[in-house]
């Protein structure tokens, strides 16, 4: 990476002086969305990291608030050829959450794919939610955590990028 | 500096996320060995011969199945409770083809386990054993978190159209007592450590094939007279 990072609450702010405190600056300034999608990502990257182990030790991890873990994490559409889905999700996490990072760093050039990864990934959440609820019929908690996190680091970066543009 | 903090944070994410994903795995891994080791020791010290359990055993199916499903379980445990409507559905779609025979196996880590085991034991003793069970698991997230499960278990007893006084009573019997130890000392001649556990036809179903396609095949190759791998 040879891109020069570019301070942009700096840029705000000067873009702003006349208008704006540094205080609204702040508000406006997408840092504050990547950083909030790298955090995200992580908690999207300890999921899939947790799912991986317990598929590799041949475990089921247990639901706690729904009922579904042993038909979901058990079922063909957990594994990808040999590979755990979680741990594919687990890569995309740990992607998401590197971009984001430079991104709040002011790399702006990462932002367009860090766009396109958090979409690939909301359109494979909504497929997954759509296979646990009209395939499988049943949900499970880590995976629900999973989407959560998925829509939230969509619409952060989103909202970063809306700002930054 | 500021030009390489992003990186340095991004080494450093990498680092502690293999690393612990790593440390994991090898806790997991020796607990599991652990646990190996002690269901080997406990098969050791129990008679060469398995334990027969509690006679007779709570049967659901068929007698003339080709297939006996045997499950050790503990009701206040997760996994068996979401094993449970997986098990339903194998039952729905084996029908005549499969046995279900219960084991009671309540684990000492959780708190209503055995109470819970004693009411399933008690309405067996009125002909209801399995009503008690599948309400049992299915209100599982309920009554372990009741200040007062046994109060739960008599609402429970009360729906089935048990005989309130004679269950109460029965809950704290030898009878019920006896029928619980001997399907935990069945339990323990066979290795099983934790729950859920399955036998089918006598052969103890992986731990990684308790979900619904690792036990059809299972059962498939049990109906079919193959060795399951």
């Amino acid at each position: 990476m040879t891109e020069n990072p570019v301070n942009d609450a700096s840029v705000t702010t000067s873009k702003h002086s006349e208008a704006n405190t540094a205080d609204v600056s702040a508000i406006r300034s997408p840092t504050i969305f990547y950083v909030l999608a790298a955090l995200f990502s992580l908690v999207g990257l300890a999921d899939a990291i947790y799912l991986t182990v317990e598929h590799l030790t041949g475990e089921t991890a247990g639901c706690i608030v729904t009922r579904g873990c042993a038909e979901v994490l058990g079922s063909k559409y957990a594994v990808v050829g040999n590979i755990p889905l979680a741990a594919v999700g687990g890569l995309g996490y740990f992607t998401a959450f590197c971009l984001a990072t430079l991104a709040a760093f002011g790399y702006r050039r990462v932002e367009i794919f860090l766009m396109l990864l958090v979409e690939a990934m909301f359109a494979v959440t909504l497929w997954l939610l759509m296979l646990q609820a009209f395939v499988l019929h049943a949900f499970c908690d880590y995976c629900l955590l999973s989407a959560a996190v998925t829509v939230a680091l969509t619409g952060t970066v989103f909202a970063g990028r809306l700002l930054g543009s | 500096m500021r030009r390489y903090l992003p990186f340095a944070i991004i080494g450093a994410v990498f680092l502690i996320a293999v690393g612990g994903g790593a440390l994991l795995f090898h806790m997991k891994q020796q607990r599991i060995a652990a646990a190996r080791a002690a269901a080997a020791a406990a098969a050791a010290k129990a008679s060469s011969s398995r334990k027969v359990g509690a006679d007779p055993p709570h049967v659901r199916g068929s007698t003339k199945a080709a297939v006996t499903l045997e499950e050790f379980g503990d009701f206040e445990c997760r996994p068996c409770g979401d094993l449970s409507p997986v098990l339903e559905k194998i039952e729905q779609d084996y029908g005549a083809d499969l046995r279900v025979v219960f084991r009671q196996f309540p684990l000492a880590m959780h708190r209503h386990a055995l109470e819970a085991a004693r009411a399933s034991e008690a309405a067996g003793l009125q002909g209801h054993f399995w009503e008690m069970h599948d309400l049992l698991y299915r209100n599982r997230f309920i009554w372990p978190g009741a200040p007062a499960a046994r109060k739960a278990f008599e609402d429970y007893a009360k729906s089935v159209g048990l005989d309130l006084e004679r269950f109460k009573r029965d809950m704290d019997s030898e009878q019920v007592n006896a029928r619980i130890v001997a399907d935990r000392q069945r339990g323990a001649s066979l290795g099983v450590d934790r729950t859920p556990v399955l036998f089918i036809n006598n052969r103890q179903v992986p731990a990684n094939s308790l979900n619904p396609p690792g036990l059809r095949a299972a059962m498939d190759a049990a109906r079919d007279g193959k060795p399951s791998e």
